[in-house]
């Protein structure tokens, strides 16, 4: 057992895990919408809360308490009705939410970053309930976390009571029952999803209030939140509130402990942040309750683009040649650009196949992408050669893919979305930020001259990476107009259409997702090798939700759209550092609007503003097909 | 009597405390258009649920062409001759109406390669395209089915089930939303398509008038067990099943 001065920091933290899970439940329960943005709130409200309390310049001054009502039951609330008013006034399908809340994230980021930029002071957030403290025997107990358990607590109970016996409660749950049945009978989607945006806001403003002491005003460890609190949320099915407190408790204890007792070997101290991961991941693969409620999600979460993952090829490559004769007469540094450009690319196209035609999902694809880089930097100091180094990390990262594709037999849309992430998350810790994989120096891949072309010259790396970018675009192109494209789209609409059409479910999920995992992994390997050093935070779980949030931008149902996707990734920033002097913030409000506007209004994305057929190019290509010989005698 | 092409002997599946099934069994011959009538949670679904392999039944065996398949996986049932279409829509929403019913074709030929030879690819596009063409949806065949009105998709779906050449096709309210004139060349559209393949057929439908004509059997279904069977007006002569399926019109004839 602890010591009571860490015992009260468990009780407090666990409090506010529960007034997150809360949070998140009520958004995705009422209006459908898995909140990933959750956590960007709560540092926002935390921001918010500095800007009226703190006594440094720039900031009002306002006595705590009074700062600590008006960010919570004021700002917060108004907060919640904007963003229901301006994104959610729809019902929105798994995927489109994912991609809004995220983009959400990243604008909050880089509204963050603008308001109060890190560089110029350091902030330091006074807490609500004062420094003082108690002493209990040897130990001491401070005001803050006193006053964090019981205002918490009293918060929980009032939304249990607001749900459980208020009438406006009463009728969000008929909303969580039946959507459909609950409008026929008189009750307004809208006003309910507004409702719950506000009381879900309520709750990540107090989070981020209650926390902001503790952490600091951290964007990164306040958005972390969200994923706490679903792991809390999961366990306890969605639904019931002792679980959530049995959950909330576990869960700050098992952090607690690994911090304090059993720092996991050879670990840093991040792995107290996979606790909550590694409760999800336990929960999602065992908690019956947690696979029911994939039916609340499920769905193919393809209905949500509406659109036909084309296979068409000829404007993808029109464009990879442009680009690549951009970049050859640029100054030598676009070619670096341009090879990041090719490489993302690869990887946009790996979700064109995972989550445009197939309807799967995942947000783990960097960590493939690392495998294969990992994997050619040690083998390359081997001394074995570039390409067998890569085609032997392809294969590693395939047998990933192959992996994670058995949660994705059971699990589907939001679930297995998480479970990707949480993989992701694993990678992380046990591999990229493992010192015996990556060294604090980083990992080097060498480029090396392959087929006697020096690869070491940025120019002919380029070509190289637009070469095989070219490739894949042909090859997924051909994938997604043949059968493979007629199953996987026919797999999109889910798994009983799909089986009663004849097709094995499982055998072209594996497939899908190995494949998928082989073209990251080969986006990795180009990529590593292009920056030549590779470091444990190259490949961060962040990253992969970026990557679908570009790839949905981009277009995530065409070959095209991944090129786009990988323009906006790589070539955006310096592009924007031509014109702005400062990028980094405004490059998040403008990524963050993006990915929101266009999953709002443009579900083919920017590459479906661009012709799908370019009429020169297809004659071309038919001249090189040749005529279509004459029947021949039947196919084995 | 030659083999039936599907045979369902006494069938049984609960589902905790709830019977859904409580022993039913029928069989449909080669060439058979088979109706199944009962009211709401009679468990007509769930016989094709049952019959497909999305339930396994707790009792009893499902055959298909004197083969048992009880407990095979539904793609290898689809594969080996036996197809169902569904209530809700049962398409791929990207692909074309081609694309779809090709998609069924490429499955039950285990199709894996990435490209088929071009002569493999133009024999199964024409094969669906005389599909298609059949029941009338050749000026669809390069529509997106989020574009097609949703009685066409219900017409496509039917001509998907045909795809393949099935030996059973099972059909779950392929009329829903349709007026008895739409229908009615659909069911004949069916039945010689039906005459053409010699492959059995089983309707489940609530427009029961529409059953009596088409139908060369009926089989009446409530709480889970077959109230009545045979020829489709003696059927619905039968006292047993007026009282079961329009129990309201019996009490005002006494």
């Amino acid at each position: 057992m602890f010591e009571p001065t860490i015992l009260i920091s468990v009780v407090a933290t666990a409090m506010v895990y529960i007034l997150a899970s809360f949070g998140l439940v009520v958004t995705y329960r009422v209006a459908g919408v898995f909140n990933l943005a959750f956590g960007y709130q709560a540092a926002f409200a935390a921001y918010l809360y500095w800007q009226f309390s703190s006594n440094s310049a720039g900031a009002f001054g306002l006595n705590p308490i009074v700062a600590a009502v008006l960010v919570v039951f004021v700002c917060s609330p108004l907060i919640g009705l904007l963003l229901q008013q301006v994104l959610f006034r729809k019902r929105q399908e798994v995927l489109s939410a994912i991609i809004i809340t995220l983009g959400l994230g990243v604008f909050t980021t880089g509204l963050i970053e603008k308001i109060w930029p890190s560089d110029q002071i350091l902030r330091t957030v006074n807490s609500v309930f004062g420094t003082g403290f108690w002493r209990v025997g040897s130990a001491s107990i401070t005001q803050n976390e006193v006053g964090v358990t019981i205002s918490a607590a009293v918060i929980a109970l009032g939304v249990y009571l607001l749900f459980n016996r208020s009438r406006i409660g009463m009728r969000m749950r008929a909303v969580v029952d039946d959507p459909e049945l609950s409008g026929a009978t008189g009750i307004p989607y809208v006003r309910m999803s507004a409702a719950a945006w506000m009381i879900s806001s309520t709750l990540a403003g107090a989070s981020g209030v209650l926390l902001a002491p503790a952490l600091n005003l951290d964007v990164v460890l306040l958005s972390g939140l969200v994923v706490a609190a679903f792991a809390v949320a999961a366990f306890a099915g969605l639904a019931s509130m002792p679980l959530v407190i049995l959950g909330a408790f576990v869960l700050a204890y098992a952090q607690q402990a690994i911090l304090t007792k059993h720092p996991i070997p050879g670990l840093d101290t991040g792995s107290a942040d996979l606790t909550p991961f590694l409760l999800l991941a336990l929960v999602l693969l065992v908690h019956p309750a947690a696979q029911r409620t994939v039916r609340v999600v499920g769905g193919g979460m393809r209905r949500s683009l509406r659109e036909r993952a084309s296979g068409n090829v000829s404007t993808a490559l029109a464009l990879v040649v442009v680009l690549t004769v951009v970049g050859l007469l640029l100054n030598p540094s676009w070619a670096f650009t341009g090879q990041q450009v090719a490489a993302y690319a690869i990887a946009a196209l790996s979700l064109v196949l995972l989550v445009g035609a197939s309807g799967q999902i995942s947000l783990g694809q960097v960590a493939f992408m690392g495998i294969t880089a990992v994997l050619m930097g040690h083998l390359t100091a081997e001394g074995v050669p570039w390409g067998v180094a890569l085609l032997i990390g392809l294969l590693a990262s395939a047998v990933a893919g192959f992996v994670l594709s058995l949660a994705a037999f059971r699990l589907r849309g939001l679930f297995l979305a998480l479970i990707s992430y949480a993989f992701a998350y694993a990678s992380l810790f046990v591999l990229f930020r493992n010192q015996d994989v990556i060294s604090f120096a980083g990992l080097s891949v060498e480029r090396p001259s392959f087929l006697g072309i020096d690869l070491g010259n940025d120019r002919n790396f380029l070509v190289f990476a637009m070469v095989v970018l070219a490739l894949c675009i042909v090859l997924v192109g051909a994938l997604l107009r043949g059968p493979w494209g007629r199953a996987l789209q026919t797999l999109s609409a889910g798994d009983s259409v799909a089986s009663v059409s004849g097709i094995p479910v499982r055998v072209w999920k594996m497939a899908v997702f190995t494949v998928s995992a082989a073209l990251a992994g080969l986006a990795g390997g180009i990529s590593a090798t292009s920056n030549i050093t590779i470091t444990g935070d190259s490949f961060l779980p962040g990253a992969s939700i970026a990557l679908l949030a570009f790839a949905v931008v981009g277009g995530i149902t065409t070959p095209v759209g991944a090129v786009v996707a990988g323009l906006i990734a790589q070539a955006g920033t310096p592009v924007m550092n031509l014109f702005f002097a400062d990028a980094g913030a405004w490059n998040l409000i403008l990524f963050g609007i993006m990915a929101m506007d266009t999953t709002l209004r443009y579900p083919a994305g920017l590459g479906g503003m661009l012709p799908s057929k370019l009429p020169g190019i297809d004659r071309v290509v038919r001249l090189f097909r040749g005529r279509p010989p004459a029947p021949a005698a039947e196919a084995p | 009597m030659s083999t039936p092409a599907l045979d369902v002997r006494d069938v049984r599946l609960e589902f905790g405390g709830l019977v859904a099934l409580a022993g039913a069994s029928f069989s449909v011959a080669p060439g058979e258009l088979h109706g199944i009538i009962g009211p709401n949670g009679a468990g007509k679904t769930t016989m094709f649920d049952v019959i497909t392999g999305v339930y396994r039944p707790s009792k009893g065996s499902v055959r298909l062409d004197g083969v048992e398949i009880t407990s095979w996986s539904p793609h290898r049932r689809t594969r080996a001759g036996l197809s169902r279409s569904f209530q809700t829509v049962g398409l791929a929403p990207g692909l074309t109406a081609r694309d779809n019913v090709l998609a069924t074709v490429e499955a039950i030929e285990k199709v894996k390669a990435v490209v088929s030879r071009p002569a493999t690819a133009r024999r199964r596009k024409a094969a669906v395209d005389e599909l298609l063409a059949f029941f009338g949806l050749e000026d669809v065949a390069d529509t997106q089915v989020t574009d097609l009105p949703l009685g066409t998709t219900k017409l496509l779906e039917v001509a998907k089930v045909f795809a393949g050449d099935p030996k059973v096709v099972l059909l779950d309210e392929p009329f829903a939303g349709l007026t008895a004139s739409e229908a009615k060349p659909r069911v004949e559209l069916i039945a010689k398509r039906r005459d053409q393949t010699g492959a059995g057929v089983v309707i489940v439908e609530h427009d029961v008038p529409l059953l009596l004509e088409a139908c060369d059997r009926l089989t009446v279904l409530d709480y889970g067990t077959v109230v009545a069977q045979g020829e489709p007006h003696q059927v619905m002569a039968s006292a047993e099943v007026r009282a079961a399926y329009m129990g309201e019109v019996v009490e005002e004839a006494v």
